[in-house]
């Protein structure tokens, strides 16, 4: 072969192998999903720029390659490789393109693709497209899109990008433009609000979470959603009836109002500090509703006095514990000087429940330094009703403050009021070792009066063995505390061995029917329930008339039978046997008389099963009048 | 005539060379790319039985064996940040924080789809379940890796961790939705729960009812197996692990336990955490947590 014959071969295939450009071929590229020959195309000078940028919009034609549109990475990958001056001469085309088709649908194949061409990622060198207008064109096409359906739009895991990191590239402009999806978009919308919106966005998102809150708290609201609740029960096969839908819709609605709260709470801004306050203090609304509003609150109320003036203005004994409840929290997050003198004025109450909550919230905020002036306000205004529960109460968040808080409390432990001393003396019950206890030994002869109180659970339980009664002592003095209440429990807890030999503490009687939710101390002072009878409604029997709904009103009434079996099994622990109560139901369904019949050891809870039975329910009995008997056997559990 | 022929043959290979050296778009050989990484070892290996892939995170590239067309390329300052904010934010959905790689997501799902095959014959306790294994580094950051086998799981993958000499063998990791949402208050049935934790100074090992004292002794605060000469105590974590189950016999069922490491917590320390916790007779399944 001679080498003459060798160039000109390799002359021709380097002029004549190379592809015929034109619309066809590069149809038959996007097709076949040629990239490298598309690349090639919007890489070549030689070609026209209209050749160039059919071939840098057919990329984003091509389809998914192994479930993924490479035709995206392939275009960014190729402009990229080209200079400033030749990108700018295509990218205009593959702008019109990305508009022309994301303003038509969903098309999140170019939606990617824009997005893609306005980040800046140094890593890279990009942006592909800097500002201008097609950078303008392009946002203004983006934030259409996003705007235009944004819920359905931000969900499809088959998209590169989700909304969040759309609006951060498209900025306070687009941002503007979501306040009034908040209903619709969710917590998505507010989200992107929230982390990206500019002043005046953000008072228009203020506004709109408002008005969404009001307009979702009316009744209309739930009239215009029961077709949908009637369509979604249709669909489930489930036929309410006109109660269970409205229940149903209430508690769609409930829903629907606790994520505008929680919209409110992320937005923030003073058109919602000064609705939720204005919410929170108007007494007709419900608690719960007052409650959220309070919740809403959270953060936004501690650089502004005004706002914690109307906070503290709500601060009320007679509020629903809800309410209470939630303010305190919301109170505990202010600072303490603003705040305290509020707080002790609630001290004033008869209610021990809500000077406990106020007290323990104040706790938490003090420092060792604030312990004299708690104890002096504890002392000078906690008049009535002061619980042991309470006392103890104090000496745990006593116990928690940082520093010498034994040494500060030496003074009220041995003089001032009554009140004042227990919380003092408490601290040893939660936090005192066997080292303390020489000290409070001296103080098992103080006589020192507690304030009479009838209802206080001023009982201590100590428990010597397990084979041994409990002693009962009702507190009466300081002395007796001591003597009682904490001694037993210090040594307890810090004895070798157990409690085997020892004297034990249990919590004091009736200690309040209900502990404020969230309180460190609930758990300590919920009564524990004990199910150790059973009782079991024989069959029931009409003696004359009829009851419709007889069977169910008694067996609703089983639970309550119980409770009177246990509360009487706790005075006398070989209880058991049968009761028949005949009751006598008048017209209107009420229960005019309960007789019963019962063996001697179940006599004592005869009126407590009568009370139950009286209680009734009853429909009102066909022809009038009715009488019904139920048998009812009580057996202790094993 | 022979000519002419000469002439041809020279067309048709010179057209070929001509178009291999015009390839203006990153490819990237799996294989190839493969050689360059040093896998972490470890002694137990085995091998899934349904594999849908295999992904491979080298030094250049993030690469979904059978693709040449890589999920991403990874530049010097992308590698840098790695152990800070996984992989590159162009290639996650929500950002440089979100978890989500988009692209691997629409690879994988694309892949679980098509017909898999076993690829052992082994018989074999774990339940046939559609897998990928990963196969990266030994220094590669924790976090890089949690955010491919997160992005798996979405997918429904299982991911297995790819160990020397081919990354067919590996170690299995159950990543799962969170649990929480199916936690109903007071319904829930009791577990052990147990988590374990890489921390800078040893493991931490904890369950609902507090964390496991140091020494393994009781629940009670510090670092339940600190360092030993600046080295990770395997032995001292597989004691207390025994421990743990002899002395929680009642949760013998339960076969998963959580890992948590910081981002920057290198894969080998991972993998052989998990070679001890995953010992088929004390947890099995592991399922992974950053700790940030």
């Amino acid at each position: 072969m001679k080498w003459w014959f060798i160039h000109v071969a390799l002359a021709l295939t380097l002029i004549g192998c190379g592809p015929a450009h034109d619309a066809k071929q590069i149809e038959r590229w996007r097709v076949y999903g040629d990239l490298n020959q598309l690349a090639n195309t919007v890489k070549n000078h030689e070609l026209s720029d209209e050749l160039r940028s059919k071939a840098a919009v057919a990329f984003l034609e091509v389809d998914p390659i192994r479930g993924r549109h490479r035709g995206t990475d392939a275009l960014l990958v190729t402009l990229g490789s080209l200079d400033a001056t030749q990108r700018s001469r295509i990218v205009g085309s593959v702008v019109d393109a990305i508009v022309a088709k994301i303003s038509k649908g969903d098309a999140f194949a170019h939606k990617d693709a824009g997005y893609l061409l306005l980040i800046d990622d140094q890593a890279t060198g990009w942006p592909l497209l800097p500002a201008g207008p097609h950078a303008t064109k392009l946002r203004d096409a983006l934030t259409q899109w996003a705007v235009a359906d944004f819920k359905k739009r931000s969900e499809p895991q088959s998209q590169r990008y989700g909304m969040e990191p759309l609006f951060e590239l498209l900025g306070s402009a687009a941002v503007a433009q979501l306040p009034p999806l908040i209903e619709r978009g969710g917590r998505k919308v507010v989200d992107i609000i929230v982390r990206h919106a500019d002043g005046p966005t953000r008072a228009k998102a203020s506004e709109a979470v408002v008005d969404l809150i009001k307009r979702t708290a009316m009744d209309k609201w739930r009239q215009q959603r029961a077709d949908l609740v009637r369509a979604a029960n249709k669909k489930a096969g489930f036929s309410p009836g006109a109660s269970q839908l409205n229940r149903q819709l209430r508690d769609y609605q409930r829903e629907a109002l606790g994520k505008a709260f929680g919209s409110a709470r992320e937005i923030g801004g003073a058109v919602v500090t000064t609705y939720l306050l204005q919410l929170a203090s108007d007494g007709l609304q419900s608690a719960r509703r007052r409650q959220m509003a309070l919740a809403a609150l959270e953060g936004h109320v501690a650089a502004n006095d005004t706002a914690i003036a109307k906070l503290l203005a709500l601060l009320d004994d007679r509020s629903p514990p809800m309410v209470l409840d939630q303010l305190l929290l919301l109170i505990k997050r202010l600072p303490r000087d603003k705040v305290a003198s509020a707080l002790y004025r609630l001290f004033d109450t008869d209610d021990w429940k809500v000077r406990q909550a106020a007290a323990t919230t104040l706790l938490e905020m003090s420092r060792i330094e604030h312990i004299d002036a708690f104890m002096q306000e504890l002392g000078r205004r906690a008049k009535a009703n002061f619980t042991i529960a309470e006392a103890l109460s104090y000496g745990t968040y006593l116990g928690q403050m940082k520093g010498d808080v034994r040494r500060a409390l030496e003074k009220h432990r041995e003089s001032g009021s009554a009140h004042a001393r227990m919380s003092a003396l408490a601290i040893d019950y939660r936090h005192g070792t066997k080292k303390h206890m020489s000290a409070l030994k001296l103080l098992t002869s103080d006589s020192q009066q507690l304030p009479s109180c009838d209802d206080c659970g001023r009982t201590c339980i100590e428990r010597v063995s397990t084979t041994q009664p409990s002693i009962e002592t009702d507190i009466k003095t300081i002395g007796n505390f001591v003597r009682h209440c904490v001694l037993p429990q210090m040594w307890r807890d810090r004895a070798p061995g157990g409690h085997a030999v020892l004297p034990l503490y249990r919590r004091p009687r009736r200690i309040g029917e209900r502990a404020l939710p969230g309180s460190a101390y609930e758990e300590h002072t919920r009564p524990k329930k004990r199910r150790r009878g059973t009782a079991t409604p024989g069959g029931l029997r009409t003696v004359s008339g009829k009851i419709a709904n007889s069977a169910s009103v008694v067996a609703r009434m089983k639970g309550r039978f119980r409770a009177c079996f246990n509360a009487g099994l706790r005075a006398d622990k070989t209880m058991a046997g049968s009761v028949t109560l005949t009751a006598k139901v008048g017209a209107n369904g009420q229960v005019l008389s309960v007789d019963a019949s019962a063996g001697a050891s179940l006599r004592p809870i005869v009126s407590c099963l009568q009370a139950v039975v009286r209680s009734g329910g009853f429909a009102p009995p066909e022809g009038g009048s009715a009488v019904i008997s139920i048998p009812i056997t009580f057996t202790r559990q094993q | 005539m022979s000519r002419w022929l000469a002439w041809f043959v020279v067309f048709v290979l010179g057209c070929g060379q001509a178009s291999k050296a015009s390839s203006p778009l990153p490819s990237a050989d799996f294989e190839k790319e493969r050689k360059t990484i040093t896998l972490p070892k470890a002694d137990r290996a085995t091998a899934p039985s349904s594999l849908v892939a295999r992904v491979l995170l080298s030094s250049k590239y993030l690469l979904i064996e059978g693709d040449d067309f890589p999920i991403a390329v990874l530049t010097d300052a992308d590698r840098k940040a790695l152990s800070r904010t996984g992989l590159p934010a162009r290639t996650k959905s929500g950002g440089a924080q979100d978890l989500f790689i988009s692209q691997l997501f629409q690879g994988l799902t694309f892949l679980k789809e098509l017909p898999t095959k076993p690829t052992s014959a082994q018989p074999r306790d774990e339940p046939d379940e559609a897998t990928i294994v990963v196969l990266a580094d030994r220094a590669t950051s924790f976090l890089a890796l949690y955010e491919i086998v997160h992005t798996a799981a979405k997918v429904g993958l299982h991911s297995w961790i790819g160990v020397v000499p081919d990354g067919n063998k590996a170690i299995p990791i159950a990543m799962v939705p969170p649990r929480a949402a199916l936690v109903v208050p007071g319904r829930s049935p009791r577990t052990l729960a147990l988590t374990v934790v890489i921390t800078a100074d040893g493991f931490s090992l904890g369950t609902p009812a507090g964390n496991i004292a140091t020494g393994c002794e009781g629940l009670g605060s510090g670092t339940t197996i600190p360092k030993k000469s600046g080295a990770y105590d395997l032995a001292g974590l597989k004691k207390c692990l025994e421990d743990i189950r002899a002395a929680n016999s009642g949760f013998d069922s339960e076969k998963r336990a959580t890992l948590a490491a910081n981002p920057a917590t290198e894969l080998q320390t991972v993998v052989d955490t998990m070679v001890v916790l995953g010992a088929p007779k004390l947890f099995p399944a592991i399922e992974w947590r950053v700790a940030r």
